[in-house]
């Protein structure tokens, strides 16, 4: 738990005949992380033959990503493949799939057809409403107006239905408008001059009677404008109809697209298994890391799968290193409840395998730190009910939720804060439990064991001082589980670093409450500056030798070189990183003083008369609404920066690669 | 006002919408979608996840084409917004190319119509009609019957002058070509003026980036006026525009016939280690493929050039100009590709 998941390697060879329920069961563990056999055993590799599933994994993803085409237009959700049933599929299954698919899609087709024609429509007559709308804008007596020059107005009878004279001057731009809501046969029709042969020879073959075309300003007139207006509308409103009916012909057919999808997902994941395994004459053969504590459960599962009729193999991690090469993945076992934090640290990077987990550590830090820069229950159980809100939106629309869980986090500790400094929305409305924050910033009213400002600077750099020892202490541990001696001894993180790093603070800290390093005695100076700077030459001497080959005389003013500049970095570092932490104080001073500021503010505007105790009230909300979102947006992203700059790069070996299981709760590939 | 407050928050605003950009990579995987339904749902989480509800709403290709373009002008009006003096010129200038385009498209349609007697009906809805820099009367054009009218009516825009001397050849001709060059030389001099308007460190950035566009513009002239247009050496040499500064437009260097090795030529003065393969012999179509990679090349090499630079500068604008464009042209291939069913090697190649 401490340390990254203990692996094993398994390799198996089971009989042809037990090949599918290997697989099925192999789908339903969803436990192992498959390796080429060939990066197992190249010479085995190539006695053996490739297997290729009885459909390709591609031809299942293409039409899978058909599907969620059609439900992500549907706007159906993804089924949970908790309880699908495993069942592989064979050409014939997935020749039946397709068309299925391909019946929805026809359907679709059809309407999609519809649309284009629709949208046809909708375009002519917004491009004559645009005109018949400039031309209006432009109208001026006694000035030609570019815009009405090329329109045509027509006023006429026609005994047939509308959509037939629709039909006969369709590809013509026009509209085709009742002269009023109760006229039955009377309509006005508007066209571009350009077209007035086409839409004359096309109304000469129908039942049209009409007077002369009326062209320039006459033409038009915001009777008209508005009726074209209408007309749009009701085009339009055909359009969104055919866009239910889309949605509807999906809809119909929800529980069948879920039910495609299911099946699909499922083939996918079980050919991708078997397109891992390789084939000897009658056997088949594969191997996958997974973690130690599940050995026996898959093995038993393998065995009982073959009947016994199977050989299996167990390697450990460190004899796949050793022997094989192999790289372990990295399986970081952290509860559930703290999983969001494991997310903070896999996107810094991934512990390298037998490297310590800090999840356990960082949900405490992040709370802490959050909490001490942005103590406050109101303002944390806003954040907390914003994380909830975000939770629950994000899991029903199936999208990640950890920066919502993270938030929840923070929220319940901000609240937890809020009630040891005795702050409620900026309000102490209750005693503090430890110290009264705003005592200690505004200086009245102070208790519990911080009172001043420079007590809060001094907590926050005295836990600098806690986060980096953390951190050079977990650095120990990682180089001892990954046998680096060196780096232990003499890296500015290992030992030496740390020797040097304790010294510092001790010289601070005397410096700071005696005004000289006098208590600080001389041996201890030499031990805590002398012992680290020979540690570091022996480790850039022993890095020159192995660059080298050997050692070099004239490579000795490079390392002293090397040398100064190293301690210049370890002790501008170590500075740095310390006073880095300043700024949890920073954060919380700002917070405090920003509610400070606001109340101030609604202080100065009174209470006399109730405008006045109204507008107090909202400066009061509004500066409660401004510090939560800028303060919590601070505190938030200077929690991460002092994670990811000050103590994960003390320790965090990267480089891991993640362990990815196939299996049916695998992250749905895009 | 200083460098750093004039640019302050326009560079941050373009650096956020600049992350936002879609790499080439991305949009290659999207080359592997079966369909235009699956090629929309990838868009999902970007900004074009607009265009599934849009395509879901008309089926129409166009539409959507439209409003990617729609989208990509909307930028200027917020860098109008954002920006005073010299570099708001600067921004006109760049703008101005996206209306000029849409004049061309205009002039086309109206030549298409009233000179080849084409019905352009089906064209007319997706033209971008908003004001950019300068109000066009695109209907009034697109429904003129002669160039006087068409002349009279950009009259209260530059380019009435700018096309007096050509429009009236273009009939005579029956080829708009001699119009188009005088659109788009016009726009070059506005760009280079307006580059000329800026401050020093600014100018030069700006000169840079005007003199590639021009080399750009060039190597798409050769490319095309070799083949649909027949022009020999001197013909083509008269119609390259000064002012670049890869490819020389002097006799003394493009001797006759330089343009009949076009892959020789892009070798020459385009090709860095690294860059485009060139064929040794390429079809009319290779060679205005070849000038748009080479284009698409240089113009991204001139936005990483611009990024890696002072942030207090015009070249994040520049960049970003450059890498919107990009990003736009290569959506709206993958869109049209995919509409028309292109194979996915093909994609890839068009990408």
């Amino acid at each position: 738990m401490i340390r990254t998941a203990k692996m094993v390697q398994l390799s198996a060879v089971v009989l042809e005949k037990y090949f599918d329920r290997v697989t099925r069961e192999l789908l339903d563990l969803g436990q192992m992380d498959f390796i080429s056999v060939k990066e197992v055993s190249p010479s085995l590799a190539r006695s053996l033959r490739e297997v290729k599933g009885v459909v390709s994994v591609s031809a299942l993803k293409d039409l899978r990503k058909k599907i969620e085409s059609i439900m992500a237009v549907g706007r159906i959700e993804f089924p949970s493949l908790k309880h699908a049933e495993i069942k592989p599929l064979t050409e014939n299954g997935l020749a039946a799939l397709s068309a299925e698919v391909a019946s929805v899609e026809s359907e679709m087709n059809l309407l999609r057809q519809r649309q284009q024609n629709t949208q046809a429509d909708i375009l002519r007559l917004e491009e004559i409403r645009k005109q018949v709308a400039a031309a209006l804008r432009h109208k001026a007596p006694g000035r030609e107006n570019p815009y009405a020059a090329f329109l045509v107005t027509r006023y006429g009878s026609f005994s047939g239905d509308r959509e037939d004279l629709i039909n006969v001057l369709r590809g013509v731009p026009c509209a085709v408008l009742p002269v009023s809501d109760t006229s039955l046969h009377e309509y006005i029709l508007i066209h571009l001059k350009k077209d007035i042969l086409k839409v004359e020879s096309a109304l000469a073959e129908t039942a049209w009677k009409g007077g002369e075309p009326v062209t320039g300003d006459a033409a038009v007139n915001p009777e008209i404008g508005e009726r074209l207006k209408k007309r749009l509308e009701e085009v339009q409103t055909r359009q969104d109809e055919l866009k239910y009916d889309v949605e509807t012909v999906i809809g119909n057919e929800k529980q069948h697209i879920k039910d495609l999808w299911t099946q699909l997902r499922v083939a996918e994941t079980y050919s991708a298994i078997q397109q891992r395994f390789n084939k000897t004459e009658r056997t088949f053969v594969f191997s996958g890391w997974i973690a130690e504590k599940m050995k026996k459960k898959v093995s038993d599962g393998i065995f009982k799968a073959c009947n016994g009729d199977c050989y299996i193999e167990l390697t450990s991690a460190a004899e796949a290193v050793e022997e094989e090469g192999l790289v372990p993945p990295v399986l970081l076992e952290t509860p559930k409840l703290l999983k969001p934090f494991e997310t903070v640290i896999t996107n810094f990077a991934v512990p390298a395998y037998g490297t310590i987990n800090p999840s356990y550590i960082v949900a405490l830090t992040f709370m802490l730190m959050f909490g001490l820069m942005f103590g406050d229950v109101g303002h944390g159980a806003v954040v907390l009910l914003a994380g909830i809100i975000g939770t629950i939106t994000a899991r029903k629309k199936r999208k990640p939720d950890y920066i919502y869980n993270l938030m929840c986090y923070c929220g319940l500790s901000a609240v937890f804060f809020g009630v040891m400094f005795g702050s409620y929305f900026g309000y102490s409305w209750l005693p503090a439990v430890w110290f009264n924050y705003h005592g200690a910033v505004v200086g009245h009213n102070a208790s519990g064991m911080v009172q001043s400002l420079m007590q809060i600077l001094a907590l926050s750099a005295w836990l600098g001082v806690g986060m980096i020892s953390l951190g050079i202490f977990f650095f120990f541990y990682n180089c001892i589980c990954c046998k680096k001696w060196l780096e232990l001894l003499t890296d500015k993180s290992g030992l030496a670093g740390a020797v040097f790093y304790w010294g510092g603070v001790a010289c601070a800290y005397f410096f700071m409450t005696d005004g000289s390093f006098a208590r600080m005695p001389g041996w201890a100076l030499a031990l805590c500056f002398g012992l680290p700077t020979v540690a570091f030459l022996v480790r850039l001497t022993v890095h020159s030798v192995k660059e080298e080959g050997r050692f070099k005389i004239t490579a000795v003013p490079m390392l002293i070189m090397e040398l100064l500049i190293e301690i210049l970095e370890v002790f501008s570092g170590y500075l740095a990183n310390t006073l880095s932490f300043l700024r949890v104080a920073g954060l919380g001073i700002a917070h405090v003083s920003l509610m400070q500021a606001f109340f101030t503010l609604a202080e100065m505007v009174g209470s006399d008369s109730v405008v006045k105790a109204v507008a107090s009230a909202f400066l009061i909300v509004l500066g409660n609404v401004l510090v939560i979102a800028l303060e919590g947006l601070s505190a938030w992203i200077q929690t991460v920066r002092l994670h990811y700059y000050e103590f994960f790069n003390k320790f965090l070996m990267g480089g891991g690669i993640a362990f990815r299981p196939i299996s049916l709760a695998e992250k749905r590939e895009d | 006002m200083g460098r750093v407050s004039e640019y302050a928050y326009i560079s941050a605003n373009l650096r956020a919408k600049i992350s936002r950009i879609l790499e080439p990579e991305f949009l290659l995987k999207c080359a592997e979608a079966q369909d235009l339904e699956t090629l929309l749902v990838a868009f999902k989480d970007t900004d074009f996840s607009f265009l599934q509800e849009l395509y879901h709403r008309t089926a129409d290709i166009k539409t959507c084409e439209k409003e990617v373009l729609d989208n990509e002008i909307a930028y200027n009006s917020y860098l109008f917004k954002h920006t005073k003096g010299a570099v708001r010129r600067f921004c006109e200038a760049l703008a101005v190319r996206y209306e000029a385009d849409i004049l061309k498209d205009v002039l086309r349609l109206w030549f298409d119509r009233t000179v080849r007697h084409r019905n352009i009906d089906e064209y007319t809805p997706y033209l971008h009609r908003e004001q950019i820099v300068h109000l066009l009367p695109i209907d009034p054009i697109l429904n003129a019957e002669k160039p006087e009218t068409v002349l009279s009516l950009l009259s209260a825009t530059p380019y009435g002058k700018v096309l007096e001397p050509v429009l009236a050849t273009v009939v005579e001709q029956e080829t708009v070509y001699a119009a188009e060059t005088a659109v788009d030389e016009w726009v070059f001099r506005q760009l280079r003026e307006a580059a000329e308007g800026l401050a020093k460190p600014d100018r030069e950035i700006a000169m840079n980036y005007v003199s590639l566009l021009v080399d750009i513009e060039n190597l798409n002239r050769i490319a095309r006026l070799k083949h649909y247009f027949r022009f020999d050496s001197r013909q083509i040499r008269e119609r390259l525009l000064p002012g670049g500064r890869r490819l020389p437009v002097r006799e003394s260097v493009l001797a006759d016939g330089f343009e009949n090795n076009f892959a020789a030529l892009v070798e020459k003065y385009f090709s860095e280690p690294g860059e485009t393969k060139v064929p040794s012999d390429a079809s009319p179509f290779d060679r205005l493929l070849l000038a748009e990679a080479v284009s698409a090349e240089m113009r991204e090499k001139q936005a990483q050039k611009a990024l890696c630079g002072n942030p207090f500068s015009i070249g994040m604008i520049i960049a970003f100009f450059i890498r919107k464009r990009l990003e736009v042209q290569r959506i709206i291939t993958l869109l049209n590709a995919k509409y028309y069913r292109l194979g996915k090697d093909r994609i890839k190649e068009l990408l």
